[in-house]
């Protein structure tokens, strides 16, 4: 057996112990063991969008993390026929993900998921989950379409879930329109949340650099909205922009938001301690306030180690869709007489090593004060600005300080960080304590 | 501004991109476009800018000094001039040194060496030749003949040498030994073959010592050998590799015993010699990682011809877009996974410097420090590969435990640290590539471990 064969053959093992075992099993079965880590397998269509985000990677980096020649329309819908029956030959039902600019204004995410629909049969539960910037509210049809999804998908076993990419009304400036045509207007808002509220969506805007010093307000009136669509006040997923553009200012902006978000949420649960540790604890904690309190398992807290990333246009999977540059590239479904015939090896080491890896070995994070709250960088984005995947960014570091620092103060300040103390793991609250005493947070 | 550090002390600078030999491990393409480069590196030489960059990026801390490329004799006269003011700018300069074939006549480097400065007290000027053993290898891997020319070559410049008052000036002669895969295939046929070539440089030490009458000569040789890497190493090659250093281990107990060499002596499996350098420090390990870590990207640099700067040598050549599209799109694409899968866009990108540039400065030395001056990531980041690898069979099955898989990557890193190597290979500096693991996981690194005594291991 040569080199390149023998990598092939790493690769598989490693896909067949893995996520391919993890979608061989039923839900059930998968909850609570380690393959509920591998559940999922995201679809990348191109990275063409409607709106042109200041910190999108993906409206920045392109044509490079998506090579042009792969945004063929017929290339993708046919690659994904090719899928669809491999995943049906070999009995694997995976969570699935679409993902791309914005895969729901255009036509060929509608193709999508039309043929995934025609092609589920299977009894396990599975969901799809479409992140989109909502732009689709303002076509009728369109919105029309997606409704008729919930029910279609429901009744074939199909969770069907869209996540809202929208950042709301005094961020609106980080996220402008390629088109004069589409508007952020009363009437998109108003379609929007009643949209929300009718398919219980969440929101996960993005706290970016820019405009930090409006989320206080921001976040108001995304409260403001969910009362007046009656939509649970926790439907919100706050996580920062992990780019290298933070200045001292915005970090000092970011740390005050911090401060605002606890005492806010204290004050919703009218100062309960308890109301307020399940939310942490429990709940959701609208992601942000949970940082630092749990542990993630697997190493890395976002879906790089979970999902198994393909681009359709040319059926190579990387270990995800912001490190995706050609050299990142894991491996590719090879197709030979209208069937996928076999998988071939391009780099399955950096793969290995970014699934098995825990955030704080990168190198400086194993000695930093704060290691044992923080999430850690942004592989991509490290690659982006360091030219390393592995080397955090200065700037970034710097933020989750004063991000952390937002947060704890907080919680002393309102009184319960003794009992947040009490439920963390015990080298948190080491750290905690170091942290306090050098005074680094 | 250059280097900022008083940590950066060496420079490589390229000074040759022809060959007169295409060895068959060589990680140069000899595509006839590297004669481009012929006349940038005269003109960066003759114009002075290689002289006006080091002095920008080192100021005046400069104490080594390299030439890389192709083979340096080659175009080694057009440096005769130009050495001494290289080395007269620098007053902490310690050593000149490059790495010859030796096929060209040994009256070129005894014209370099005139042209020296021979007042500098203690300065040395370290040469390493190219000799892989007999000609079954030698020739093999170099060409045919080359055994002769490269061993003639040597003697009569040792000759020559002793003819010549060297006054503070002080020579050192080693040898590097490379083996190939096909080399080790010719040896496990018959272990009376490794007891060749051990005689072949014994007997080739013999006559140079015999040669060598100049005081200020040292010659420093060996006939131990070093692999060929990164290499395409397989499961099979790796255990191929091991029964290899197995008989290479026979054969030392049995010179150790009976004195058979009267010059080779002690151990000979250099990734021993390296584990065991490592062990003697291992208490250093964690302060001070860079010990142990190949000095590119650290205290040493590479130049180009075009003003950028590499981690080392192995970057060469890359910084051009002519070049390395000729490479993409000829004969070495699929040969190699760097020349197809991007790896070196990345390199062109990231790893490849102006040196007029501070700001990347900055960000190359931070990206390669984070390289350097750590050692728990890269043990760790090397597990998950080491684990697939054993877990598919690949490697051998013990590796799957933790503590004898920690023990491999550190062994790993310890032995054969090369970090341009890595970025070639993974993408990831921090990780060796899959054929080393597989080199050195199918019994290299289990039987160096067994074979620890009282006074080794």
């Amino acid at each position: 057996m040569d080199y390149k064969q023998q990598n092939d053959d790493l690769l598989v093992n490693f896909l067949n112990r893995t996520f391919f075992h993890s979608w061989k099993m039923s839900p059930e079965n998968r909850k609570n063991t380690s393959f509920q880590n591998y559940s999922s397998l995201e679809l990348e269509l191109n990275p063409l969008c409607s709106t042109n985000c200041k910190y999108c990677y993906l409206a920045k980096y392109g044509k490079e993390l998506m090579p042009v020649k792969s945004w063929n329309k017929k290339q993708i819908i046919g690659n994904l026929g090719y899928i669809l029956e491999w995943l049906k030959k070999e009995k694997l039902n995976p969570n699935l993900e679409i993902f791309s600019g914005d895969p729901l204004v255009q036509n060929t995410g509608y193709e999508m998921i039309e043929k995934i629909y025609n092609w589920y049969d299977g009894k396990d539960r599975i969901n799809l989950l479409i992140p989109s910037n909502m732009d689709f509210l303002h076509y009728p049809d369109k919105t029309q379409k997606i409704l008729d999804y919930y029910e279609k998908f429901d009744k074939k076993n199909i969770d069907f879930v869209i996540s809202a990419s929208v950042d709301g009304l005094f961020l609106e400036e980080n996220r402008p329109h390629r088109s004069s045509v589409l508007k952020y207007d009363d009437v998109f808002y108003d379609k929007l949340f009643t949209f929300t509220k009718q398919t219980g969506t969440g929101f996960h805007p993005m706290i970016y650099s820019e405009g930090i010093e409006k989320w206080p307000e921001n976040f108001l009136w995304f409260q403001k909205m969910f009362k007046k669509y009656q939509i649970p006040f926790q439907s919100i997923y706050l996580l920062e922009v992990r780019n290298a553009n933070w200045t001292i200012h915005q970090c000092q902006e970011l740390e005050k938001f911090m401060n605002f978000l606890v005492k806010w949420t204290w004050d919703h649960f009218n100062h309960s301690e308890e109301e307020m540790l399940n939310f942490l604890f429990k709940g959701k904690g609208f992601n942000i306030l949970t940082n630092g309190l749990s542990t993630i398992g697997r190493g890395i807290g976002c879906s790089i180690q979970s999902t198994m990333m393909l681009r359709l246009g040319d059926l190579k999977f990387v270990p995800c869709h912001r490190t995706s540059y050609d050299f990142m590239e894991s491996g590719e479904f090879i197709v030979k007489d209208g069937k996928i015939d076999h998988i071939s090896s391009i780099n399955p080491s950096l793969l290995f090593t970014i699934n098995g890896i825990n955030i704080s070995s990168l190198p400086g994070c194993n000695n930093c004060a704060i290691a044992q709250f923080c999430s850690g960088g942004c592989l991509g984005s490290q690659y982006e600005t360091t030219g390393d995947l592995f080397s955090p960014i200065p700037t970034v570091c710097r933020m989750m300080h004063y991000k952390f620092r937002g947060l704890f103060r907080a919680y002393e300040e309102i009184g319960i960080m003794p009992k947040i103390l009490n439920l963390i793991d015990k080298n948190k609250v080491e750290a905690y304590k170091f942290c306090i005493k050098e005074q680094i947070l | 501004m250059g280097f900022t550090t008083e940590r950066q002390i060496a420079a490589e600078l390229l000074s040759s991109s022809v060959c007169n030999a295409d060895c068959t491990y060589c990680f140069i393409p000899k595509v006839t476009s590297l004669k481009d480069f012929l006349p940038k590196i005269q003109n960066s030489l003759f114009s002075q800018k290689y002289l006006k960059d080091l002095k920008n990026l080192y100021g005046d801390k400069l104490e080594h000094l390299s030439l890389w490329g192709t083979e340096p004799l080659t175009t080694l006269k057009d440096w005769n001039e130009e050495l001494p003011k290289i080395i007269n700018e620098f007053p902490n300069l310690k050593e000149l040194s490059f790495s010859t074939n030796l096929f060209l006549t040994p009256t070129i480097i005894t014209s370099c060496i005139e042209h020296l400065p021979k007042n500098r007290k203690g300065f040395q000027f370290n040469i390493q030749i190219s000799i892989d053993g007999p000609p079954e290898i030698t020739d093999n891997n170099r060409g045919k003949n080359s055994t002769n020319k490269i061993t003639n070559n040597f003697l009569i410049l040792l000759q020559l040498l002793n003819n010549i008052d060297l006054q503070e000036l002080q020579i050192n002669f080693s040898f590097k030994p490379t083996l190939s895969l096909d080399n080790i295939d010719w040896f496990l046929e018959s272990s009376s073959r490794i007891w060749g070539y051990f005689f072949f440089f014994d007997i080739l030490i013999d006559k140079a010592n015999y040669c060598n009458k100049n005081k200020n000569v040292h010659l420093n040789l060996t006939g131990v050998p070093t692999i060929a890497v990164p290499g395409f190493y397989t499961t099979e090659d790796g255990i191929k590799v091991s029964k290899f250093f197995t008989e290479l281990k026979f054969i030392e107990l049995d010179n150790n015993e009976r004195n058979i060499f009267k010059h080779i002596k002690g151990c000979l499996n250099i990734y021993e010699i390296r584990f065991k350098n490592f062990i003697n420090f291992s208490s250093e390990f964690t302060n001070k990682p860079s010990m142990f870590t190949c000095s590119g990207g650290d205290s040493n640099f590479q130049m180009d011809c075009d003003g950028n700067i590499h981690i080392c040598h192995r970057t060469l050549f890359y910084e051009s877009k002519e070049y390395t599209d000729t490479l993409i799109k000829e004969e070495y694409m699929g040969k190699n996974d760097h020349f197809s899968n991007g790896l070196i866009k990345n390199i062109q990108k990231n790893w490849i410097v102006k040196n007029d540039n501070q700001d990347e400065i900055n960000r190359f030395l931070y990206i390669t420090g984070n390289y350097h001056n750590y050692y728990l990531h890269k043990i760790q980041f090397s597990l998950p590969v080491i684990y697939e690898l054993a877990n598919s069979g690949q490697i051998s099955k013990i590796y799957s435990n933790e503590n004898w898989a920690t023990q491999l990557s550190i062994f790993t890193h310890a032995v054969s640290s090369c970090p341009a190597e890595n970025i070639l290979n993974n993408g990831n500096i921090y990780v060796p590539p899959i054929s080393m693991f597989r080199l050195y996981g199918n019994g290299v690194f289990e039987n160096i471990l067994k074979s620890g005594t009282p006074n080794g291991l």
